[in-house]
């Protein structure tokens, strides 16, 4: 398995968290595989879920407008790079 | 007798605003000069599947369709499977896009262009009230829909309706977080501008703070038509809102407490509709002020054999309702829930039974049900318990995503040895839910 980084083991406990994906373990996650689609398989609904869960926990908002969204929650890998990117310091 | 007409655009030859679109506003005139421009380059077609996101482009090609006599088909979601169906009954249609989308191959696709303004002004155009202009498709859950065919006069008088019992002012600008495909999204941000003078923008913003941002950019006074679920995630993003005239809400009834909230933090009422795909809106209430709805004006309830049907209004015909209610008083009622095989899940409805027909109907899954959510209405999600030993996590998801509307997709997905089903093979809900509760804590204390 591919290590995680700090940041991208305390995303997936919050991706697991927010989603309520209990049958899903941190360790199960693949920190390049899409979320969306295949991968977790994750929808607009899990999208704004997790919106949320970010501006608490990491204090910034995301836009659909920023970049690229389909970049930004294409994987594990770039979501916890966007968020180190623009988290209140 | 002549067949009553009613006018499909109001305000051809005026200035007054129509849309705002990235920060520049389009006249009426020029939308109508534009639709009619449009509707000469359109093909040949009885049909075309308008997949526009674009809210003006959605409007321009939702016109132009009508000027040609096209009926716009507006499917519930555009996942493949989808799109095919739909092209397999309406053989000679055509898909209307934003842009070419490579990912549905096969599909006979025309991409979207605003035509150049060089062209000559038509005057107004009536269209006869019984002339068929969209067919809206209920989404079921295994992907096979339900045709509602609607009528001009239908939409007509039920936005007149719908502006009216929401409030709106004249001129006043729409902001909307829904798909003009949905009947909920045709009705407010389509039929609104083109024949009760609401003026709408084109964007359809996604995050909290794209609702932020599109509303400020809008001049006062505007509103925001919306869901439980765009709303509630609005409220908890702790964002300052710019000034607002009212909220409008659909799809799933609010709860009282997120009601009050939102027209405190919004500081504006909040005015909820209930309708369907069906019936188009038919009642609406102030939640934060009251739990009975308001049936719109000219409608009435009929008992039927197993529920209730509406009739009167803008409807052409009766329509059932999938509802279970209770009359309170002259025009007014009380939704008691929904028929309890039924669920609504982000605006699509299922039925419970015929989802555990194809979750049980995948190769390698021996036994499996689905659990609706405790709390009703906005944001729950199914879960499902999977006896599938052969099948991990991903495989059953994959299934079932060929089978099913992503939103149905259960979170989370337990895969166990065995159900616990009772000696009639029955599974009582209470037992689920006990079921689950001991699965959500051996997960926890792993």
């Amino acid at each position: 398995m591919a290590e995680l980084s700090a940041l991208e083991q305390e995303v997936a406990q919050l991706i697991i968290d927010a989603l309520n994906l209990e049958d899903v373990a941190v360790a199960d996650i693949e920190p390049e595989a899409p979320l969306f689609r295949d991968g977790l398989g994750l929808d607009s609904i899990d999208a704004l879920e997790l919106a949320l869960a970010i501006s608490r926990q990491y204090g910034f908002q995301l836009r659909s407008d920023d970049e690229n969204n389909a970049q930004i929650f294409s994987s594990l890998r770039a979501l916890s790079a966007h968020i180190d990117q623009h988290r209140a310091q | 007798m002549t067949q009553p007409e009613l006018p499909l655009f109001c305000g051809h030859d005026s200035d007054a605003p129509f849309i705002w679109r990235d920060g520049e506003v389009l006249s009426r005139r020029r939308f109508w000069a534009q639709a009619q421009a449009l509707a000469a380059e359109l093909p040949e077609a009885g049909a075309a599947i308008n997949l526009c996101e674009d809210r003006y482009h959605f409007l321009l090609s939702f016109v132009a369709l009508l000027l040609r006599g096209q009926i716009n088909l507006l499917p519930p979601d555009r996942a493949k499977h989808t799109l095919q169906g739909l092209v397999e009954q309406y053989p000679h249609s055509y898909c209307l896009v934003d842009q070419a989308q490579p990912e549905l191959p096969g599909l006979r696709q025309w991409v979207m262009q605003i035509p150049s303004e060089a062209l000559p002004q038509g005057g107004p155009i009536r269209l006869a009230a019984t002339q068929p202009v969209a067919t809206v498709f209920t989404s079921g859950s295994t992907g096979h829909s339900t045709p509602q065919h609607k009528c001009w006069g239908e939409l007509y008088h039920g936005a007149q309706r719908n502006r009216q019992a929401l409030g709106l002012a004249q001129g006043a600008s729409l902001l909307a977080t829904v798909p003009a495909q949905h009947m909920y999204g045709l009705e407010t941000s389509v039929l609104l501008p083109l024949v009760a003078e609401l003026v709408v923008a084109s964007a359809r913003p996604f995050f909290p703070a794209d609702v932020q941002r599109a509303l400020q950019a809008l001049p006062t006074p505007r509103y925001l038509i919306s869901t439980p679920l765009h709303l509630r995630s609005c409220l908890q993003s702790e964002l300052r809102w710019p000034s607002m005239a009212g909220l409008v809400s659909a799809t799933a009834s609010l709860d009282a407490a997120l009601a009050e909230a939102l027209e405190a933090r919004f500081d504006c009422p909040l005015h909820e509709i209930y309708g369907s795909s069906e019936t188009g809106a038919i009642a609406t209430r102030r939640r934060a002020a009251e739990d009975v709805w308001r049936l719109h004006p000219g409608l009435r309830l009929d008992r039927v054999e197993d529920g209730w049907s509406v009739a009167g209004g803008h409807l052409s015909a009766p329509r059932l309702l999938s509802d279970r209610l209770e009359l309170s008083g002259e025009g007014e009622f009380q939704l008691l829930g929904r028929h309890e095989d039924l669920i609504k899940i982000a605006g699509k409805r299922a039925s419970l039974s015929d989802l555990n027909h194809q979750l049980q109907a995948i190769a390698g899954v021996e036994d499996g049900v689905f659990v609706a959510p405790e709390q009703a209405g906005d944001g729950g999600r199914l879960s499902a318990l999977v006896v599938a030993p052969t099948l991990d996590r991903a495989a059953i998801l994959a299934a079932l995503g060929e089978r099913i509307d992503a939103a149905f997709l259960p979170r989370p997905l337990y895969r166990v040895a065995s159900l616990p089903r009772n000696a009639t093979g029955k599974l009582p809900r209470k037992v689920l839910s006990a079921f689950i509760r001991s699965l959500k804590e051996s997960v926890r204390g792993q």
